[in-house]
């Protein structure tokens, strides 16, 4: 006899907080709201909260201006992008603006010359700034989201020791959905934070009952239970704009870490009886085995960018990315055993498994520059062109432990786009419209691992490749 | 000048979202499963499974080579290639009376019987007296040979040959180029395997009883001639001191595929990250005198460590030994010696 229960538990605090939030703007009006979004931020800067962000956003960037420009855009961003890049960034502008596009990343990632597979990333982007005012007081309200057209979210564990890319891995296979709110605290000066959640699965598989000796077909009476949670996690980003000057902006931006954890267990609980009347031969036996992974982890980072429009046609913005990658958990499996099997202890050996090693990750410190020229301007039509450069550290130390291959580059983005902003284009759009496109090349430094133990499975190899990435963004504003 | 933008607008938008979906779709093949876990690098040193039973092929799976008329044993095979999907063997036949020659395969495909057997070496100098066996195939050869061809002769001593072709071989001036130091090695060396290195070449061969792995290092003197150097694994250390030898620990009766000696090797050298890895499968024979083959690696081809999951060609009959493995970026076929009683074959394993 089996019996079979299932239970799916999604709890959505983030959600509700974020509701409980806007409801709270009549309550406790100006004063409060500012206060509140202000505390939001200050929680998070604190890293009181224990989740933060994951997601193809980091590894890609979204929005085509904003990935042209290297993705230094923390003291440009005020479009939909802005919900990634800096949540202030939402109120700077008045318009209500709504933002579609789509892109997409294709890895060509190497191990000693051999192309790994690395699964690409594409899907289709949206956002929304939706403003407001309650009296002098500006606030906006803002979504963005990645939506890849492949899948929604993958979770995966691999064999601790198998070579992988830990940057891109399953970390850029997820949906990316991010909301904010942002207020104006005094002209030019603006604060934002955003709260989110990520699914997190835990699973249970238990067997109980009886079996019966020598013939486990014969009399056995066993009972099987599976049970799953999807649990949400919150996690936050908050930032400030300032723009003291007609042609000069500053922005810093806090995003929390987040650890997507895989917790599965599974339980054999029972006793042993002799066939045809035998008699007990073990009570209450058991066996119990918890595995916990990370199958996802980012790093906590804070940005500082400051943007120049020394003339009309030229804007020059620069961001420096901390990320503090030294508490990188390794992804590999930990397992917890027990076992009891009474006067049969004895005879069994089930070994153990050591918990896997520290990564040793460090934390980095990645500039990214952004240049934007408009090359044409008129009344009813401008022409940009954009470039951009990152170079990004690799966190990971050389691969040299036998259990351990979390493979990593130094990373080199090049980008350039073209954007077109046409006026007057249609009676009903009083607002010029923009199209964006963008394209990215990321060269992966060749980089070598070398093995301590002379008969490591995997042994020596080198790492290197490349992703080439494109997109296209259309953005509509309205007053 | 708008109508102008607008239509570049439109033409650009088409095409980057034509080309995004025909980037999606042509890269999407590997997206299903996951991808990131493809061609993996590996060391290649195990486990490997030998060749399946397949009734579509007309070998005897996983044998490859046999004689067709059941009355030589064929064994100590080296394998070249593969090319057009196959490979060309070099190995011995041995006759009852123990009169061995070697032979040379061409079109071991793995499926079919070979295209062609033909011998290219018999036994002819008198220290050689009926007996070469255990060849080992080097390219290029010393001197600029396109073949070079170690091989073990007479009452246990090494001679060298090379060849233009592959099939027709010039045995060395200064044959034997290694006879037996009994006081340091033992009375008999077989079971030769080299490699290039630093513009030399690394003789690893098997001295006995009761088996041990010893290595040589042999240069190029010009005009033909070569200087042959035996190297000690622990220089420090009284004596000389084989690569490997019997596993000593726990006890001679130990399970260890290892325990009473080693023997019959194959070394290859890989160079992915800027040094030479050393790659040594060898045969082990356990304290019941069974033979199987397990790994061992090293850094400077002098000092190898065992490879934990030893052996790395699954049991299944007494004698499996004389391994030669080929190594294809990341897979490797194992051609070995594989022993049923007093029949001796040819048998092929892949990783």
């Amino acid at each position: 006899m089996v019996r079979r229960r299932e239970s799916h538990l999604i709890s959505t605090p983030g959600l509700v907080g974020l509701v409980d939030l806007v409801g709270l703007v009549d309550l406790v009006g100006l004063v409060g709201l500012v206060g509140l979004v202000g505390l939001v931020g200050l929680v998070g800067l604190v890293g009181l909260t224990g989740d933060a962000r994951a997601n193809p956003v980091d590894a890609f960037g979204i929005s085509s201006r904003a990935i042209a420009m290297g993705g230094a855009y923390t003291a440009l961003a005020n479009d939909s992008s802005a919900n990634y890049y800096n949540p202030a960034g939402i109120v700077a502008r008045k318009d209500l603006c709504l933002d579609i596009g789509y892109q997409i990343a294709v890895p060509t990632l190497r191990l000693n010359g051999y192309d790994v597979g690395v699964d690409h990333t594409r899907g289709l982007t949206a956002g929304l700034v939706a403003p407001g005012a309650i009296g002098p007081m500006r606030f906006a309200f803002g979504v963005v989201m990645f939506l890849p057209d492949e899948r929604i979210s993958r979770v995966r564990a691999m064999p601790r020791v198998q070579p992988r890319f830990v940057y891109y891995d399953n970390r850029t296979q997820r949906i990316y959905l991010s909301t904010n709110l942002a207020v104006q605290i005094i002209p030019g000066l603006f604060v934002g934070a955003g709260v989110t959640f990520m699914s997190r699965t835990q699973g249970d598989l238990e067997i109980s009952g009886r079996i019966s000796f020598p013939d486990a077909e014969a009399e056995s009476d066993m009972r099987l239970d599976l049970d799953v949670d999807l649990k949400a996690l919150r996690y936050l980003q908050a930032g400030i704009l300032w723009e003291p000057l007609k042609w000069l902006s500053v922005g810093l931006v806090f995003r929390d870490e987040f650890v997507l954890e895989m917790e599965q267990g599974f339980r054999i609980t029972g006793d042993v009886v002799g066939q045809d009347g035998g008699g007990t031969i073990l009570r209450d036996g058991l066996f119990d085995l918890t595995s916990l992974s990370t199958n996802l982890y980012q790093p906590r980072q804070v940005v500082f960018g400051v943007a120049v429009m020394p003339s009309g046609r030229w804007t020059v913005s620069m961001d420096m990315v901390w990320a503090q990658w030294s508490r990188f958990i390794n992804p590999g499996s930990r397992l917890e055993m027990e076992v009891e099997l009474g006067t049969f202890n004895d005879l069994v050996d089930i070994g153990s498994q050591p918990n896997p090693p520290a990564a040793l990750f460090r934390d980095t410190w990645s500039p990214r520059l952004g240049v934007e020229f408009l090359a044409y301007q008129s009344n009813r039509a401008v022409i940009a062109v954009r470039g951009g450069y990152v170079f990004e550290p690799s966190p990971a130390p050389e691969q040299t432990s036998r259990s351990m291959n979390l493979v990593d580059n130094h990373k080199h983005h090049l980008s350039a786009g073209v954007g077109f902003s046409l006026s007057n284009l249609l009676p009903v759009m009083d607002r010029p419209v923009d199209l964006d496109f963008h394209f990215a090349y990321l060269h992966q430094q060749r980089r070598l691992h070398r093995k301590v133990d002379p008969v490591d499975p995997v042994g020596d190899y080198t790492a290197d490749g490349y992703v080439l990435s494109a997109g296209v963004t259309l953005k509509m504003r309205f007053r | 000048m708008s109508r102008r933008l607008v239509l570049l607008m439109v033409a650009a938008l088409v095409a980057t979202l034509v080309a995004t979906l025909v980037a999606g779709l042509g890269c999407g093949a590997g997206a299903e499963e996951g991808g990131g876990g493809y061609d993996l690098p590996s060391r290649l040193a195990g486990p490997y499974e030998k060749l399946p039973d397949d009734p579509d092929t007309s070998i005897d799976e996983p044998i490859v080579l046999e004689d067709p008329d059941g009355e030589r044993a064929y064994y100590g095979p080296s394998a070249l290639g593969p090319e057009d999907g196959s490979y060309t063997v070099y190995f011995t036949a041995e006759d009852g009376d123990g009169a061995a020659t070697i032979l040379r395969a061409e079109g071991v495909d793995l499926a079919n019987e070979p295209r062609e057997v033909a011998v290219v070496l018999e036994a002819d100098a008198a220290w050689e007296a009926t007996r070469l066996a255990h060849p080992a195939v080097l390219m290029p050869g010393l001197d600029g040979a396109a073949y070079g061809l170690f091989y073990e002769a007479g009452a246990g001593e090494l001679g060298y040959a090379d060849s233009p072709d592959g099939r027709t071989f010039t045995r060395h001036a200064d044959n034997p180029i290694l006879s037996p130091i009994e006081s340091e090695e033992g009375a008999w060396l077989g079971h030769p395997t080299a490699v290039w290195h630093e513009g030399a070449v690394l003789l690893y061969y098997t001295a006995g009883p009761p088996g041990a792995l010893f290595v040589a290092r042999i240069r190029e003197s010009g005009g033909g001639a070569v200087s042959v150097e035996r190297l000690d694994a622990s220089p420090m250390a009284a004596g000389r001191t084989p690569v490997l030898e019997a596993n000593p620990l726990p006890d001679p009766l130990s399970e260890l595929f290892d325990a009473r000696a080693v023997g019959g090797s194959s070394i290859f050298i890989s160079n992915e990250a800027g040094r030479p890895v050393f790659d040594l499968w060898y045969a082990g024979q356990r304290a019941d005198g069974d033979w199987t083959i397990g790994f061992a690696g090293s850094y400077d081809g002098l000092q190898f460590t065992r490879f934990e999951e030893n052996p790395v060609l699954k049991t299944g009959v007494p004698m499996e030994t004389d391994p030669c493995v080929v190594p294809q970026s990341v897979s490797a076929l194992m051609f070995y010696t594989h022993g049923e009683g007093i029949r001796r074959t040819i048998g092929a394993a892949r990783y």
